[in-house]
Order: structure tokens, then C-alpha cells, then sequence
């Protein structure tokens, strides 16, 4: 603005009270000559101005700039698009002003005519701004495709850690701040898509600073189009560096713990006591073989498939879990539609109590079907070694007694036969040495029936009729009967089947036979009873005898063991209840007694039928 | 003239008790030997002597494995027997098994004075008498 001459005359105030910016005169004291009302307006001014002093009236305006004043009023005319005073209130200020001197018609400076100008407001939105983008880190850019002139904030420079008045020189070298290869590539296929259909782009790539750091940016642009033709392209740039690789970071974790709970099949679920709401990953319901289409929400799916014998118990595990108690491993059945069941294994954490009776948990979830199992087949395994175990010290108990005390008495024997010379005591001695020969003979026959007896043979059994079995035994031992005068009570029909092995089923009915004739009360004949009860899979046969009885108080469970049952009697057959029920479990059966001494005894024994 | 006059075998093994006898009597053991063929007629032989003030034999040799009732029933038995002067009476377990838990269960009975593992020897039956 040049500087002006006015005179009273020319000076149309009408004008410059309806003028729509604060503008005033001020004469060389300062005090006001007109004002428009913009003015009044602008600086909150109510009362009439007119041959007032400026600071008396602008009571807000800081001594300061009274500087400025005084300096156009030397002649020079000043301008500020915007400078911060401090008020006199004490708050900021931002002032905007043309200040031109007007000389009177003798040519002397008589006054100053201001446009003053409160741009507190916008200055402090755009100081705002600018520190929203320093700390954003937002810079912004713009390529002029008329003459391909490109204009940057000072921001892109700091991001592209160039000097700050760098600016790319071609458009071409807009591009070449892109990291080479796919980062560039995007941005000149998202730039050209742009420019000729007029798609904006928002997207993330790595650029390389001019001092070589690579560097995550957010780049956002469009074009700006006049009469169909692309003048323009703008946009913005930011620094996502530290939030992009954090993000990439966890991304990578995140796909990590993703693959290594879907490689080694456990599913994530949480749930939440107060309204049992249950949300699975898809792992969760493949281990729990439901189709989550099927159901409601996870609760329904779970409940659904739960073993029913196990639904109560593991509500009130996870309750007492909830309760800090337990170790958090709650393990459940599940039951298929097609009635096999798997076993699952989860693994419980309760997280803070959100509100009173209401806890939520998280935890994984495993199917262990295979662990369970494996522990199941190794228990089996451990129980028959076990039971070989038995069988073995059984076995060196007989080989240490019976085998010795045979042997021992064979080497005495011989050596008595070979130092006498009565012949009446030869003979005897000679006896001795037979009947102790037939007894070892007969122990280690028993010691075969005892190894053989104790393998697994149930794949070896056959249906025999049980009858005819029995007939056989008692015709066999025919003489034992006549000499105890003995009778027998067979209440079993012709058809009566049992699943065995015929070896086994002789050598136990002799057994039963024998003993109860052995141990028979002297003062009556023994009367021997078999009876058959037939269930589903089995055959209970009861055989009774009214012999001498066992004390089973003294014997009890040890009737069947090798240490009361394996003396020597004269046909050496002690071992016989031992092998009667190694040769029944063998076939899947077993053997009880009850006895009564002085009554008699009753063997009950289960064999299969099926 | 033996140093025991009355010792009793109580096994059902009836070479042993031979073998014994013969060995008693080679080495002038005892001038009398009685022979129980079970753990039940050897305490009701007992009872029977004790009752009829005959003389008790000084040395029982027991066998464990025998039918009707073993020796560990004897044993049971024998500890709640009335018999008097228990104290002068010894009690030699004999047994062909050389299981070690059995000779440790014998620990157990408190009037067991000895084990022996068959078959008898002379060497035995020196220590016994020195018993």
C-alpha cells in the first residue's frame, strides 16, 4: 500500500465506517479520527472512539506495540500477516495489521490509517495444527502436472531426513525416495491410477531416507481434476515407522502362536461364569467334533456333546478353580453321536473377578484320548508284569521247596541204599527212593501245567459240552471213588456249553474232584454236588463237597496261593488250586470258595460262554 | 547216654522224617523220638502228653508246607496253648525253601529258637545240642 494523501475533503467516512475490515485513522497522538465498524466488532469495543487514544480504548493491546505504531508514523508503512503479543489480560494474542501512514495537504505525515486485525482465534487452530503434524509426523506435498513443479512441507523433509529446503527437482525423483523394487512399484501404479481414473490411495510402504534409514510412511493421495484433465495430484506423508514395526512385530507373533496352536491342535476358549458365555476358536470345536453351525453359541455345542456323567463334576471343578483351588486342569469325556468317547484336557486360568459371582477364564483345551490310552495300555502291561511277576516268584518259591526237598531226600536216600547192608531196610530204603522219584516226576509235571497255564490263551478256546467233560473225570478217577464210597450229584444238562480249553477243563475238574475226595470227612462218605447257573456271557458252576472244610479265617485269600496249598501228599498233586485258577483266569473265568470247616466246601467258578 | 532224652518231628514227608530218625539215632542224638504227620496232631499230641503229665519233649523240629494244618498254624496255635513249662521247650524250624521272606516271617515268632534249611546234617544237629 502506498502511502496516502488525504484531506478532510476527500475523506468519504461514510466509507470507511461501512468498510468490511477493523480499519481506523488515527491522527499523530494517536487518537482516534474514524473507525469502520468491523473495528468496534473485531476488539469487543462498545463506547464511541472518536478522538480517543488508541491504548485508552484497545485496553487489550500490549504497550509493545506501540513501537510499531511509532515507527509508521516516521513515515514507513509495516504489515504482519500475524504476530503473537502477550495481552494485557496476560493471554495470547495474535495480531494481523497494514499500517500505512497519510499525509496532510502541507504533505506531513498527519496520522496513520490501520487495518488491525484479532487472528488469536485461526493462529492459534493453525499453531495447533502445526504441532499435530510435528507430532504426527504429517507432512504435506503436492506435484503441479502442468509444469511438474513439486511443492513439500517441511515435514517430508524431516521424514526423508533431507535439508529442509531440498525439493525434488522432476517428478521422476518424487519417486525415487520409494525403497526400490515392490514399495516403489505400488506408488507409481497407485499414483498412475490416480491420475487416470481419479482413485485416491491410502496405503504403507518403505521409503530410504537420504541418509539411507529405511523407513515405514504412510502415503495418502489424490488428484485434482479441472475440465477432465488432472492438474494436480496431493496428499500427505507420515511417519508410521514405530507403529508399522511394532505392528509388523506382533503380526509375525500373532501368526506364530496362531500356527503353533493350530500345528499342535489346542483350542483357545474363555468363559464366563455368571451367564456361562463361551467363545471358542475354531480349534475348539474341531477337538470337540461339533459343527458350530449347528448350535446357538459355544456353551450349547459344549453341553451338547459332554459326557453327562462328567457335566456336573466339571461345573463344580471349575467352580473351585474360579476359587483359586486346584491346579486349573479340569479333564472331561466327550460322547459322539456314534457312542465312542474321546478324552479332553483343559487347562484352566481364571483372570481378575470382573464384578461379585461373575469370573472369567481362559485357558486351552487338548484332546488327550491318545495320552489316556497309551496310559491305560501301560497300566494293562504293568498289571500283567505284575502278574508274571507273581507267577515267577510262585514258580521259584515251588522250585526252591519242592524240586530241593525232593532232591535232597533222593541224595540221603541213595546215600543210606548205598552204606546198608540189612536187607529188610535195602528194601525199604528202595521204596523210599521209588516214591520219592514218582513225587519229583510228579512236581515238575505240575510245574509244566503251571507254565503253560499262566499265557494268555483266550483266542485258543473252544465250546464244550460240559457234561460229557465232568463224566470223563469221575469215570477216570473210578477207583478213588469206590475206595471213599463216594457219590456225585451232577444237576447240569446234556447241552450246557462252556467256552474252554479241554486240556484246562480236565485238568480243573480233576482238581475239584480230587481234593474234595482227598479231604473228605472220614466219619461219612463224601457226597460231591455240581450245579450250573448260566447268565448272559457266563456259566457259574458251584461244586460242593461235605469234606473236612477249610478254615478260611486261617487260609483266606492265600487258598488259592502257592504258600498253603503246594504240600506233598502222596499223589504230589498239591499244587492243584493254584492251577485251577491260573487255568481259569486264563480262559477269562475265575474261582471263590466258601467253606465251613467240619461241613464241607463250595467252589464256585465262572467260565465264559460267549 | 544221649544228652535229650524226648525230641519231636512234626512233617509230613515221610523220607524226611527217615532221614532224620536215622540221623538221630547214627549220631546218639536223643534216646526217644515222637513224629507228628501234621501241625493238627502235633498239638493235640502235645496236649495230650501235657495233660497226662508224661514227658514233654525238649526239641520240637517243625516242618512249614503240610497239609491240614502247616506250621506257621502250629505255631499260631501253640503260642495260645496251655501247655506248661513252654519254656523248656525248643522249637527248630526246618524247611526246604530258602525263601527269604519266609526266614524273615519265622523272625516274627518269638519262640522259634532256630531255622534250619533241609536237609538235616549231623553238623545240625551238633549245634542244636549246644543250644
Amino acid at each position: 500500500m502506498a502511502t496516502s494523501t488525504i484531506t478532510e475533503n476527500t475523506l468519504n467516512q461514510l466509507l470507511i465506517k461501512d468498510a468490511p475490515i477493523p480499519i481506523a485513522t488515527l491522527d499523530t497522538e494517536l487518537k482516534f479520527l474514524w473507525y469502520s465498524q468491523k473495528w468496534t466488532s473485531t476488539h469487543n469495543l462498545t463506547c464511541n472512539l472518536i478522538g480517543e487514544n488508541f491504548f485508552s480504548v484497545m485496553n487489550n493491546i500490549p504497550k509493545e506495540f506501540l513501537s510499531v505504531l511509532e515507527n509508521c508514523l516516521s513515515g514507513n508503512p509495516c504489515n504482519s500477516e500475524g504476530k503473537k503479543y502477550i495481552a494485557v489480560n496476560g493471554d495470547y494474542i495474535w495480531l494481523k495489521w497494514h499500517i500505512n501512514p497519510w499525509k496532510m495537504a502541507n504533505g506531513e505525515i498527519g496520522g496513520i490509517i490501520i487495518v488491525l486485525d484479532n487472528v488469536t482465534r485461526s493462529k492459534n487452530k493453525e499453531e495447533l495444527l502445526k504441532e499435530a503434524q510435528l507430532f504426527s509426523k504429517i507432512g504435506g506435498w503436492q506435484v503441479n502436472l502442468q509444469d511438474f513443479k513439486v511443492s513439500w512441507t517441511k515435514m517430508v523433509n524431516i521424514i526423508h531426513e533431507e535439508p529442509l529446503d531440498y525439493v525434488p527437482k522432476t517428478y521422476e525423483e518424487c519417486f525415487s525416495h520409494f525403497k526400490e523394487g515392490e514399495h516403489r512399484d505400488k506408488i507409481y501404479e497407485l499414483s498412475k491410477i490416480a491420475i487416470t481414473q481419479g482413485i485416491p490411495w491410502d496405503t504403507e510402504v518403505k521409503m530410504i531416507t537420504r541418509k539411507g534409514n529405511e523407513v515405514w510412511i504412510r502415503t495418502k493421495g489424490q488428484a485434482e481434476f479441472v475440465n477432465g484433465k488432472c492438474i494436480r495430484i496431493f496428499g500427505i506423508c507420515q511417519d508410521v515407522n514405530e507403529r508399522k514395526i511394532a505392528e509388523l512385530k506382533y503380526s509375525e507373533q500373532a501368526k506364530r502362536a496362531q500356527k503353533a496352536t493350530s500345528a499342535s491342535n489346542v483350542g483357545v476358549w474363555e468363559f464366563q461364569t455368571k451367564d456361562r458365555h463361551t467363545i471358542w476358536d475354531d480349534m475348539c470345536f474341531k477337538i470337540h467334533q461339533v459343527d458350530p453351525k449347528k448350535y446357538e453359541n459355544a456353551y450349547q455345542a459344549w453341553a451338547s456333546i459332554i459326557h453327562p456323567d462328567d457335566f456336573n463334576r466339571v461345573i463344580d471343578e471349575a467352580f473351585w478353580v474360579s476359587k483359586g483351588e486346584g491346579s486349573g486342569v479340569i479333564e472331561y469325556r466327550i460322547l459322539l453321536p456314534d457312542k465312542t468317547v474321546r478324552h479332553l484336557k483343559a487347562v484352566a486360568t481364571f483372570v481378575t473377578e470382573q464384578e461379585k459371582y461373575n469370573n472369567i477364564a481362559i485357558g486351552v483345551i487338548t484332546d488327550v484320548t491318545k495320552e489316556k490310552e497309551n496310559d491305560k495300555r501301560l497300566r494293562e502291561y504293568s498289571e500283567i508284569t505284575s502278574d508274571q511277576n507273581d507267577s515267577l516268584r510262585n514258580f521259584a518259591h515251588m522250585v526252591s521247596h519242592d524240586l530241593r526237598s525232593h532232591a535232597t531226600n533222593l541224595s540221603m536216600v541213595t546215600g543210606f541204599l548205598l552204606d546198608e547192608r540189612d536187607e529188610n531196610e535195602k528194601f525199604k530204603l528202595m521204596n523210599m527212593l521209588k516214591e520219592a522219584t514218582e513225587s519229583l516226576n510228579s512236581t515238575v509235571h505240575n510245574l509244566n501245567e503251571v507254565v503253560q497255564s499262566s499265557s494268555n490263551v483266550s483266542e485258543q478256546l473252544i465250546p464244550i459240552p460240559l457234561k460229557p467233560a465232568i463224566d470223563t473225570v469221575i469215570n477216570n478217577i473210578g477207583v478213588l471213588f469206590k475206595e471213599k464210597n463216594a457219590k456225585t450229584i451232577i444237576n447240569v444238562a446234556p447241552t450246557v456249553e462252556v467256552l474252554a480249553i479241554p486240556a484246562y477243563l480236565d485238568s480243573i475238574l480233576l482238581n475239584l474232584f480230587t481234593n474234595s475226595l482227598r479231604y473228605s470227612e472220614t466219619n461219612r462218605p463224601p457226597i460231591l454236588k455240581i450245579d450250573v447257573v448260566i447268565n448272559k456271557k457266563h456259566l457259574e458252576l458251584t461244586f460242593t463237597d461235605n469234606g473236612k472244610g477249610i478254615d478260611l479265617n486261617k487260609f483266606g485269600g492265600k487258598i488259592f496261593g502257592m504258600h498253603k496249598t503246594f504240600h506233598r501228599n502222596k499223589d504230589a498233586r498239591g499244587v492243584g488250586l493254584y492251577i485251577t485258577k491260573n487255568q481259569l483266569e486264563a480262559m477269562g473265568g475265575n474261582i471263590s470258595v466258601e467253606s465251613q470247616v467240619g461241613v464241607g466246601t463250595t467252589f464256585k467258578l465262572i467260565f465264559k460262554t460267549q | 547216654m544221649a544228652k535229650i532224652n524226648s525230641v519231636c518231628i512234626i512233617d509230613d514227608d515221610s523220607i524226611f522224617v527217615y532221614i532224620a530218625k536215622r540221623l538221630m539215632k547214627e549220631s546218639n542224638f536223643c534216646e526217644k523220638i515222637l513224629v507228628f504227620e501234621n501241625g493238627k496232631q502235633g498239638i493235640e499230641g502235645l496236649l495230650e502228653i501235657d495233660k497226662n503229665k508224661k514227658e514233654m519233649p525238649s526239641i520240637i523240629f517243625l516242618d512249614l508246607s503240610m497239609p491240614i494244618m502247616s506250621g506257621w498254624e502250629f505255631l499260631d496255635s501253640y503260642a495260645n496253648a496251655q501247655i506248661s513249662n513252654k519254656d523248656d521247650l525248643k522249637i527248630i524250624v526246618m524247611s526246604s525253601s530258602i525263601n527269604p521272606n519266609e526266614i524273615e516271617m519265622i523272625k516274627a515268632y518269638p519262640m522259634v529258637t532256630d531255622y534250619i534249611v533241609k536237609p538235616i546234617t549231623p553238623s545240625d544237629l551238633d549245634k542244636i545240642i549246644c543250644l
